[in-house]
């Protein structure tokens, strides 16, 4: 089968990446399936929960709803991208681990991606606004409970308080 | 050396999961891997005439296409869950043999089964061959309700019976009719539990890949139960067990809708095993919510008999479960609401009718609580109705009949699903409901309604109790080896669906073996390595692998110092044993370390036990909800959410309060939200998550939770069962609040969800309450 396919480049947690996708392939499939990165989770496909959000330019996106090709030339980070360079969980990353955050782990990158965005342009969110941030993602295990913990003791540090 | 139960360490299973490292089924890949894609019935109740291929097997990329008719000597999907033979007597139960195709080939029972498999490249280029392939329906009446499932002259799911009762069965304890005939004062009601569903993130997916060198299958599955799967595969294939290996990796959330083996797991590793190619299959939403099994979804014509102090002297109930076209767990789910009625509740007499009904919709099965939240919804609405009839307050109705905490063990009367008297082991009920009301604070809370009625705003508190069969048998088996480099590996059955046994089964076997944990390592549900055992389920891992697993590593102990003393030339009784180092009491420094005896001893170094539970252990609890109801818009908000739980002795009691808080709040969309609904035709409303809703962190509320440890008295450790637990009062518990913030407008609540239609309407037909 020879699909129709184009070459992108894309730069995908700090290393350029020239990859061939097909052209019909979301941004999901083509992390997912051409460049191995499956720690996008895929959970409904249909956008509304949130597990495979990754951030495009620094700006969150539902890698299910946006076509490879559509980010040819951008920055795009995923959950592979957020640990510490020397492989050791990044504060948020860490603050999950210490309020149990997850449990089965499979909407834990979506919270990880969504939350990152919300820390770059607010360090020191509220409860109402990490609610706000958080309101896309949908978690079935946690309750949300921890994952709230979570992000108020993330706050707390990224505010240095 | 401390204590490592009891202790809140930190999940080892989250680094991987918080780094994108986990291994999902949808994330394996195999060279030569094709992809599966399920073309599915639009009809709800049709007879197929014909399925055109030619267009699909035409397509580039696609490698072939199968019908029924060409899955040649592939084997059905069996029943589970089906009673022992001895309770059919003493349950009076009738029912009708039953298994479902693996593709539906004369006839479809409910949109969404499965009709033909593609198998391509590629996901996209299957689907796309799916969109290709035409079938002729022959449109039949489908049955959408119970209701016309119950007519007698209505269309029949299977030609060969007379009716839709799948089952039906009857409990009954001590004279009831007389109880009734007693009676100062008889509430009655009807009650209806709508069909939710349980959501997990991760849709299903399944490999299955043979093994080049002795072609022996090896099956990785999205599942909650290798076992049962492993033995339907091989019944379905016609080969041994041993021929099949079924491994569950990390999978993404269960909640008992894992629980089930589908067809699809019987289609992916024929086709492997046919065509000699790995296959992998994963399912996306709309099918998830199309085709994965449902739940709930019951109606009760129920009556309660009381002497006028409120004494409860009996129950009846009659009520019927929509079990959709296949009745995969058979009465599981009837049995446990029947048996979970009267709960904490004295309840001397009782009778109960249950019936399976088989409608054209998605088959239904356990769902967390798996048939116990209905239970509890249904009894304690109606305590709270009988408390107005009996104008006694409805905390102290539910005190006056509460089985009191010096009636342990208590025996309730009648037989769990295991063939053993339900006997509550221990707790105690009235002081899980007096810590209970001390938070809550009743009195002021009281104040605060009326003060808030007078400003036209409405407040309600709801209260609920539960007791729940935890731990079921029959057993599982656990493994404990020490290997070559000193470290010790336990495997089990029971895998995790994200309940985080590779900590808390790690924990376990540390404190037998007074080892650290990261000298721990724990296997989880792959056949391959435990050759049997069950799965994870009805809140049972932690009871009955976890005991498995300590009774192992207390052997795996004694088996050391018996080999360390032989290697030491000394009395095993002169040998003490301390941190996995084995030395002699007279000359400490005369001592073996685990790695010097594993190389010495290799594979001797081994011990397995498997735990059977003699029956469930019983963990209890009650929930209290504030909530404000919007009479106008009928929207609901819980403002405040207390809980207590006996929950025997806390492996992890971080764990086991994560446990409770995701139920509570899955129980809080049970109540409000969540709801699968069906057209007239039997086409499913709501195929995605913008149509079937469920809780996102505003739904989260302020929540004080209370734990108890009554330490069961029915394993070495201690444990009750808590996956389940926080959701078994939730929705009961929010009903309640509505209904008493509602009490001014006598709007009846008897249905969930209470979606704001629902409450508005409740309000509607009530007739206002005349104030004198």
């Amino acid at each position: 089968m020879s699909e129709l396919t184009r070459n992108i480049v894309l730069n995908v947690n700090g290393t350029k990446q020239e990859i061939t996708v097909p052209v019909r392939y979301t941004l999901a499939d083509g992390l997912r399936e051409v460049l191995d990165l499956t720690g996008t989770h895929l959970g409904c496909e249909h956008g509304f929960c949130g597990a495979c959000t990754v951030l495009v330019d620094g700006r969150s996106v539902r890698s299910c709803l946006m076509l490879a090709v559509q980010a040819d030339g951008c920055s795009v980070l995923t959950i592979e991208g957020l640990a510490n360079a020397d492989g050791s969980l990044s504060p948020l990353q860490q603050a999950f681990h210490e309020q149990h955050g997850l449990q089965c782990g499979f909407c834990t990158p979506g919270f990880l991606m969504t939350a990152t965005e919300l820390f770059s342009g607010n360090s020191n969110p509220t409860e109402e606004e990490i609610k706000e941030a958080l309101s896309g993602n949908i978690c079935r295990c946690t309750g949300y409970q921890g994952i709230l913990e979570a992000m108020k003791q993330a706050a707390l540090q990224s505010s240095g308080g | 050396m401390s204590s490592w139960i009891g202790k809140s360490v930190k999940r080892t299973e989250d680094k991987k999961l918080l780094t994108g490292k986990g291994q999902f089924v949808a994330d394996m890949k195999r060279e030569g891997m094709l992809h599966a894609c399920f073309l599915r019935s639009t009809e709800a109740h049709a007879l197929i005439a014909g399925i055109d291929t030619a267009k699909a097997r035409g397509l580039p990329g696609v490698v072939g296409v199968w019908t029924a008719e060409e899955l040649e000597g592939l084997g059905y999907v069996e029943p589970m869950g089906v009673l022992p033979a001895g309770m059919h007597e003493i349950s009076r139960l009738k029912r009708r043999e039953w298994s479902q195709p693996p593709l539906a080939g004369e006839k479809t029972r409910f949109a969404g089964e499965p009709i033909a498999v593609v198998l391509a490249e590629n996901r996209y280029i299957a689907e796309d061959a799916v969109e290709l392939i035409e079938v002729s329906y022959v449109p039949l009446q489908p049955v959408v309700t119970m209701r016309a499932a119950l007519e007698s002259s209505g269309p029949k799911l299977f030609d060969e019976w007379p009716d839709n009762i799948q089952a039906e069965f009857v409990i009954e304890k001590g004279d009831w009719k007389r109880a009734f005939l007693e009676a100062d004062v008889v509430v009655e009601g009807s009650y209806s539990v709508g069909r939710i569903t349980g959501i997990p993130m991760e849709c299903r997916g399944i490999m299955a890949e043979i093994d080049e060198d002795d072609g022996r299958l090896t099956v990785w599955s999205a599942t909650q139960i290798p076992y049962d799967l492993r033995g339907n595969l091989a019944k379905a294939l016609g080969c041994a067990s041993e021929e099949i290996r079924v491994a569950a990796p990390d999978v993404g959330g269960g909640f008992g809708i894992k629980d089930n083996v589908y067809p699809e797991e019987l289609v992916v590793p024929y086709l492997a095993k046919k065509l000699r190619r790995p296959v992998k299959w994963i399912e996306d939403r709309t099918e998830h919510l199309l085709t994965a099994s449902h739940a709930r979804d019951q109606q009760h014509r129920i009556r309660a008999a009381f002497r006028k102090d409120g004494t409860l002297l009996g129950i009846e109930d009659e009520f019927y479960v929509d079990c959709g076209a296949y009745n995969l767990w058979e009465t599981c789910v009837a049995y446990n609401t029947a048996s979970s009625m009267s709960g904490p509740y004295r309840c001397p007499a009782l009778f109960y009718r249950a019936y399976d009904i088989l409608t054209n919709k998605t088959p239904a099965a356990p769902y967390r609580g798996a048939g116990r939240p209905e239970a509890v919804f249904v009894l304690e609405r109606l305590l709270d109705e009988s408390a107005k009839k009996l104008g006694i307050d409805r905390m102290e109705l539910r005190r006056k009949n509460m089985i009191q905490g010096d009636e342990f063990p208590y025996d309730a009367g009648i037989l769990y699903r295991d063939q053993t008297r339900m006997v509550y082991d221990s707790g105690n009920f009235s002081e899980n409901f007096d810590k209970l009301m001390d938070q809550v604070d009743y009195a002021e809370f009281l104040r605060e309604q009326q003060r808030l009625r007078e400003e036209g705003k409405y407040i309600g508190l709801g209260v609920a109790n539960f007791v729940e069969g935890t731990g079921v048998g029959p057993y599982e088996k656990a493994v404990v080896s020490v290997l070559p480099d000193g470290t010790v590996r336990a495997a089990t059955g029971a895998a995790s669906q994200g309940q985080g046994h590779k900590t808390t089964f790690a924990q376990v076997c540390a404190q037998a073996l007074e080892l650290d944990l990261d000298q721990i390592d724990i296997i989880e549900g792959d056949t391959g390595i435990v050759p049997d055992g069950i799965g994870t389920f009805a809140s049972r891992s932690a009871v009955v692998a976890g005991n498995a697993i300590y009774a192992a590593g207390i052997g795996l102990k004694a088996r050391i110092i018996e080999l360390a003393a032989e290697r030491l030339l000394i009395d095993p009784k002169e040998a003490a044993y301390e941190r996995g180092t084995v030395y002699s009491v007279r000359n400490p420094d005369h001592k073996i370390r685990l790695k010097e005896l594993a190389d010495a001893c290799g594979d001797d170094l081994t011990v397995s036990n498997s735990f059977h539970p003699g029956t469930t252990t019983y963990a209890s609890g009650a929930h209290a909800v504030l909530a404000e109801v919007e009479p106008a818009t009928g929207k609901v908000t819980i403002k405040r959410y207390w809980a207590v739980h006996d929950t025997g002795k806390q492996i992890n009691p971080k764990v086991v309060t994560g446990q409770i808080i995701g139920a509570m709040i899955q129980g809080i969309g049970s109540a409000l939200m969540e709801e699968i609904q069906y057209g007239e035709e039997g086409r499913l409303k709501t195929p995605t998550l913008k149509e079937y809703l469920v809780p996102s962190i505003f739904s989260l509320p302020p929540i004080e939770l209370h734990k108890v440890e009554y330490p069961s008295t029915r394993n070495t450790l201690g444990l009750k069962g808590t996956g389940e637990a926080g959701i078994i009062c939730a929705a009961a518990a929010v009903a309640g609040a509505v209904a008493d913030a509602l009490e001014p407008f006598r709007a009846e609540i008897r249905e969930i969800p209470m979606t704001p239609a629902r409450v508005r309407e409740a309000v509607k037909n009530a007739s206002p309450l005349t104030i004198n």
